[in-house]
């Protein structure tokens, strides 16, 4: 692909493809954290107005248990990396920060690395941490699935940088 | 005495006011009385006599270096009369009323003239080269030769010859004072002058003479654009029109849309910039902990040093 090289700031051209660090990933996480909590909290204003409209004289604020808000949020937000991941190959903070998230070779995520990526990243997703330590700045899920994040400020094709 | 005017009218004398010079001034100097050796009233007209005079010494028709034209008169009325003929003709042309009979009769009297000429010309001549030689005579006589050597009497001719000359140059002037700019009035009424320049000027080779930036130099733009009264130029526009008009051709929806994009893109492209920055910084501090050479992948160390440029500072 030949994507117009002034789109890109001249000192951020070298590390376009190679691997990112903790902070960068930490970022796009915590950008992902706040769309997470969004989406939630959309749907629980969504779920009260339809019990509104369906009850409006016996209306209470709908009280979900913790574990109910746990489950669901485990849920969407497993859905919302895989589809992202499967998509694209970003999701909403690897966009805002430029990373791009890609599988062996290079390649574009399959359905079940990326559904198992987002599984283990909702499980334990302290597992980020070690990428301070690899000395490829591979979390735990990177090491595990073979996959890896890095540096990508616009849209490429996936297989255009080495693994 | 034919040498003597030639002598005056090439040297001394006044030309006439269209000259410049003063006419009477020279008269006046020429009748100043003597002050030394040599006769200033002769100097001044150039009739010296203390140095030798060929065209006063010797008598005319005595072999001198002097030829005269025996024709030479007849000559210059051969040329009026074809100055006459020809202002005649053109005259008659512009009035499209040719009368051939009219340049008949020049042409007898010029040939008529012409066989004059060849016929009564050495006549003439003799006639002329043997009076000259009675009057050189009767110069000669010592009684004659005094009285027209002294230099007062030469000095009073030239002073009446130079007053008739000036008095003369300045009816001229006179008169063409007064005919010229009715004469120039007359013609210019009879032609179409700018037909005659479109025709025959050559406009560009004049217009390529000019020298455009000195002119526009000399222009003063300022007080031009003083004078405008733009107040009234405005009433007369709708600026409301005007207004849309512009906004529909430079799509300022867009532009404002670009813009704010670019802002946007300013901002994250810093966070960019910034979160590389600390990775950089990370990837170091681990390094430095757990002893670590320089990473062979991963990070471009050859790149660290270029991220101290801060993202905003980077080009868009």
């Amino acid at each position: 692909m030949t994507s117009p090289p002034s789109r890109i700031p001249k000192e951020a051209r070298p590390f376009q493809g190679k691997r990112a660090g903790l902070v960068s990933r930490t970022l796009a996480a915590v950008l992902d954290g706040l769309v997470l909590l969004a989406v939630l909290t959309g749907s629980y204003v969504a779920w009260a107005a339809i019990v509104f409209l369906w009850n409006p004289s016996g209306f209470r604020l709908p009280t979900p248990s913790r574990l109910l808000v746990v489950i669901v949020g485990y849920l969407v937000a497993v859905a919302y990396m895989t589809l992202c991941w499967r998509i694209s190959g970003r999701t909403y903070g690897d966009q805002v920060i430029g990373l791009r998230l890609l599988g062996r070779g290079g390649r574009e995520l399959g359905l079940a690395t990326a559904l198992a990526r987002a599984v283990f990243c909702a499980v334990l997703p302290l597992g980020l941490l070690w990428t301070a330590v690899s000395r490829d700045n591979r979390s735990l899920a990177d090491l595990l699935l073979r996959t890896s994040v890095r540096y990508e400020w616009q849209t490429a094709p996936a297989g255009e940088f080495g693994a | 005495m034919n040498a003597i005017g030639v002598e005056m009218s090439s040297s001394t004398l006044p030309t006439g006011p269209g000259t410049g010079s003063d006419p009477t001034a020279n008269v006046a100097f020429a009748s100043d009385g003597p002050s030394d050796g040599a006769d200033p009233d002769t100097s001044a007209i150039g009739l010296d006599r203390t140095e030798p005079c060929p065209e006063l010494d010797e008598p005319p028709g005595a072999g001198g270096p002097r030829d005269p034209d025996p024709a030479i008169v007849w000559r210059i009325v051969r040329l009026v009369l074809e100055a006459v003929a020809g202002s005649a003709s053109a005259l008659d042309g512009a009035l499209s009323e040719m009368r051939p009979i009219r340049r008949v009769a020049v042409d007898v009297m010029i040939g008529g003239g012409a066989v004059a000429s060849e016929v009564a010309g050495p006549v003439i001549y003799r006639v002329a080269a043997a009076g000259g030689s009675i009057v050189d005579g009767v110069v000669r006589l010592p009684m004659i030769n005094g009285w027209l050597g002294r230099p007062r009497t030469l000095s009073l001719l030239a002073e009446r010859g130079g007053r008739e000359r000036a008095a003369a140059a300045a009816d001229l002037h006179r008169l063409a004072a007064a005919l010229v700019p009715a004469v120039t009035s007359a013609v210019l009424d009879r032609i179409d002058l700018t037909a005659l320049v479109r025709d025959r000027v050559a406009l560009d080779v004049l217009v390529a003479t000019v020298d455009i930036d000195a002119v526009a130099a000399r222009v003063d733009v300022d007080g031009i654009a003083r004078r405008i009264d733009l107040d009234a130029i405005i009433d007369r526009i709708d600026l409301v029109d005007l207004t849309n008009r512009v906004i529909d051709g430079i799509d300022l929806p867009e532009i404002i849309r670009e813009s704010t994009g670019s802002v946007s893109g300013d901002i994250v492209r810093g966070v960019r910039m910034q979160g590389i920055e600390a990775d950089q910084a990370v990837t170091s501090l681990v390094g430095r902990l757990f002893r670590r050479r320089p990473p062979q992948s991963g990070l471009d160390t050859a790149a660290v040093g270029q991220i101290g440029m801060t993202a905003q500072e980077a080009p868009s």
